[in-house]
């Protein structure tokens, strides 16, 4: 039996020695001994006759000695444990030798593994800055102590009159500064808008390097004011470096556009407005805010809040029901009941769409679906205790179809309706319509109510909540 | 596991490990691709090895990373006796912790316990003293610990719009 002697310094480096010694004295007094079988083509470690088997070696041996034939397949028997070892004869001052290097590589171990302390030691100091900074950076954005603070202003021309043309359909312009700590931008709107112009803008805030959207905002013409229009984020910028770029589309369906203020002449090419696909000389009006990088912000109520973009830049839309909101009765409905059976109650947010007997009422929101949409969706509820059982439903139909509308409330074929949903009083529903395919072109919205058989119009104070629209509008 | 398991394997052997040492407590750290944190792993369990009496058994699962093998060399050569580093080819997690147990059974017949320890964990102080003594006091057979979640915390949607 070949036999092989494992030994240890104890200071943690073994010596295995593959070969029979007569007397192994010498090694016994500062290492402690074990025998290597070979075992078929393998070989394990063993102690005394009944010892144990072990079918693989530790990592921490220094050498392997050997002076027989089993050398070659001790090596081999190493390497699969990926025991990268020196195969040396035996030496009379081998001992003493591999004892001095095993004490010098203890001692650099020693040293590797304090420095490996100290390593995870600021790894994990990073680690807790790293979360403090994140602590601080939410706290102090969401207790105000570092609001944006205004960060780039491009005053409009007032006095020359430079404004957008009326008929623009699109404009880009670059921001010159960084898209790391943008947090919000304005844009100025010189005259207010005639209450016959219609249409939608969209505007959609873009890195120069990519041309990814990073932020997107729609907002009907209805909403827009003179003076300064803000657009803000809900988070400041982003972790890299890039250059903003302003992407408007003036979705223009009655004439004029809004008259968006320009800027003093420009003498860098690279900073002025494109319109139209034409360069022009000035830049838009605008002011940037800045912000920590990525950290929250509120967004007021004098601001408009972006709007959430998924990967296919899916977003919503909501109507909001108030004072400005556009609606529209069906000719000649009031004169057939003897009422007006829409009524704007602005100061509940609702839009009260009454039903009739033997006739579908309707309420029409004139251009309220923006091309893009392919989900409407409106809550609604009946508003008295002593009211029948109502139904509720609602239609996208194209503007020059509103006037085939008849006035028992009979749709054009061209009509999208939803199903109808009857609901007691107090009983909130929503009722969805899923368009079979997103619309082309700016759409009017229909409110309809009836009826359930059986039922009367007394107190038929149908409501309608909340309405919105989901799609791919950019 | 169950101390009485453990016990009830290895004769007395193989003088290449151990030092003479004769522990209570094998915590075997099977490490595979996590060469940074492992240090903290190794830390925490030598640190429970000389307070419980124990002995750390590192099992590098075929890691193609060199550095995890610098790392567990370095610490078993630095803690003889305390630390125990062997090498096998990539069986997953389950098959290097059997070999772990293996070897620590069979280097070490004193063994009473076996606590698994994965390489980014680590073990808080005191950990293995009270877990040894309540299988002392209550005779049960196995014991588990609580844990605590460490490092970088989630602080909202980082994502892209």
């Amino acid at each position: 039996m070949d036999t092989a002697l494992i030994e240890n310094d104890g200071a943690g480096w073994v010596l295995l020695y593959g070969l029979n010694f007569a007397d192994s004295s010498e090694y016994l007094s500062r290492f402690k001994v074990a025998h290597l079988n070979p075992a078929e083509d393998d070989f394990v470690l063993i102690e005394g006759e009944n010892g144990a088997a072990l079918p693989f070696p530790p990592q921490n041996i220094l050498a392997l000695v050997s002076a027989t034939a089993a050398g070659a397949e001790l090596a081999a028997w190493c390497a699969e444990a990926r025991l990268e070892i020196p195969i040396v004869p035996h030496t009379p001052h081998l001992p003493a030798l591999l004892a001095a290097m095993s004490g010098r590589l203890c001692q650099a171990a020693g040293q590797t593994s304090q420095l490996m302390l100290r390593l995870a030691e600021l790894r994990a100091i990073h680690e807790e800055t790293q979360n403090s900074y994140n602590a601080l950076r939410n706290y102090v954005s969401e207790n105000g102590f570092a609001p944006p603070r205004l960060g780039f202003i491009n005053a409009p021309d007032i006095d020359g009159g430079a404004t957008l043309p009326e008929t623009v359909t699109q404009l880009v312009q670059p921001l010159p500064v960084d898209l790391r700590s943008l947090c919000g931008f304005a844009l100025h709107l010189q005259a207010p808008l005639p209450r016959f112009s219609e249409g939608y803008l969209h505007v959609e805030l873009r890195a120069a390097e990519d041309d990814a959207v990073h932020h997107a905002w729609h907002v009907h013409y209805g909403k827009l004011t003179p003076g300064w229009i803000t657009f803000a984020f809900e988070q400041a910028g982003q972790f890299w470096r890039k250059t903003p770029v302003l992407h408007l589309r003036f979705e223009t369906a009655v004439d004029p556009a809004p008259l968006f203020s320009l800027g003093a002449p420009q003498l860098r090419a690279d900073k002025v407005a494109v319109i139209d696909g034409i360069a022009g000389t000035r830049s838009l009006a605008f002011k940037t805010w800045q912000s920590i990088p990525g950290a929250p912000l509120t967004v007021s109520n004098q601001m408009w809040p972006a709007i959430r973009l998924d990967q296919r830049q899916i977003s919503q839309i909501e109507i909001v029901i108030d004072e400005d909101l556009k609606y529209l009765n069906v000719p000649g409905q009031a004169e057939l009941v003897g009422f007006d059976l829409v009524t704007l109650l602005a100061n509940q947010n609702r839009l009260q769409v009454h039903p009739f007997e033997n006739v579908v009422s309707v309420a029409r929101l004139p251009r309220a679906i923006p091309a893009g949409a392919s989900l409407l969706s409106a809550e609604v509820e009946t508003g008295h205790e002593n009211a029948g059982r109502i139904e509720y439903a609602i239609a996208a139909l194209p503007p020059e179809d509103a006037r085939n509308i008849s006035e028992t409330g009979d749709l054009p074929a061209s009509a999208q309706i939803s199903d109808w949903l009857a609901l007691p009083p107090f009983t909130r529903g929503t009722v969805l319509l899923r368009l079979g395919r997103p619309v082309r072109a700016t759409a009017d919205l229909l409110l309809l109510t009836r009826l359930v058989e059986g039922e009367n119009s007394v107190y038929g104070w149908a409501q309608f909540v909340r309405i919105s629209l989901k799609g791919q509008f950019t | 596991m169950a101390p009485d398991t453990v016990t009830a394997a290895a004769p007395s052997l193989v003088a290449a490990c151990g030092a003479g040492r004769a522990p209570r407590l094998a915590i075997v750290i099977p490490v595979y691709k996590h060469s940074v944190l492992v240090t903290e792993a190794i830390a925490s369990a030598l640190h429970e090895a000389r307070l419980a009496d124990g002995v750390a058994i590192l099992v590098n699962d075929g890691c193609p990373y060199p550095e995890t093998h610098a790392v567990c060399q370095a610490f078993a050569s630095a803690e003889p006796g305390l630390v125990e580093y062997i090498f096998t080819r990539n069986g997953g997690l389950s098959a290097a912790r059997n070999r772990g147990i293996r070897y620590a059974l069979a280097c070490y017949p004193s063994l009473e316990a076996v606590y698994l320890l994965d390489a980014d964990n680590r073990l808080g102080a005191g950990a293995m003293r009270r877990a040894l003594a309540v299988l002392d006091e209550t005779g049960a057979d196995w014991v588990y610990p609580n844990i605590d979640k460490f490092g970088l915390e989630w602080n909202g949607d980082f994502s892209a719009p």
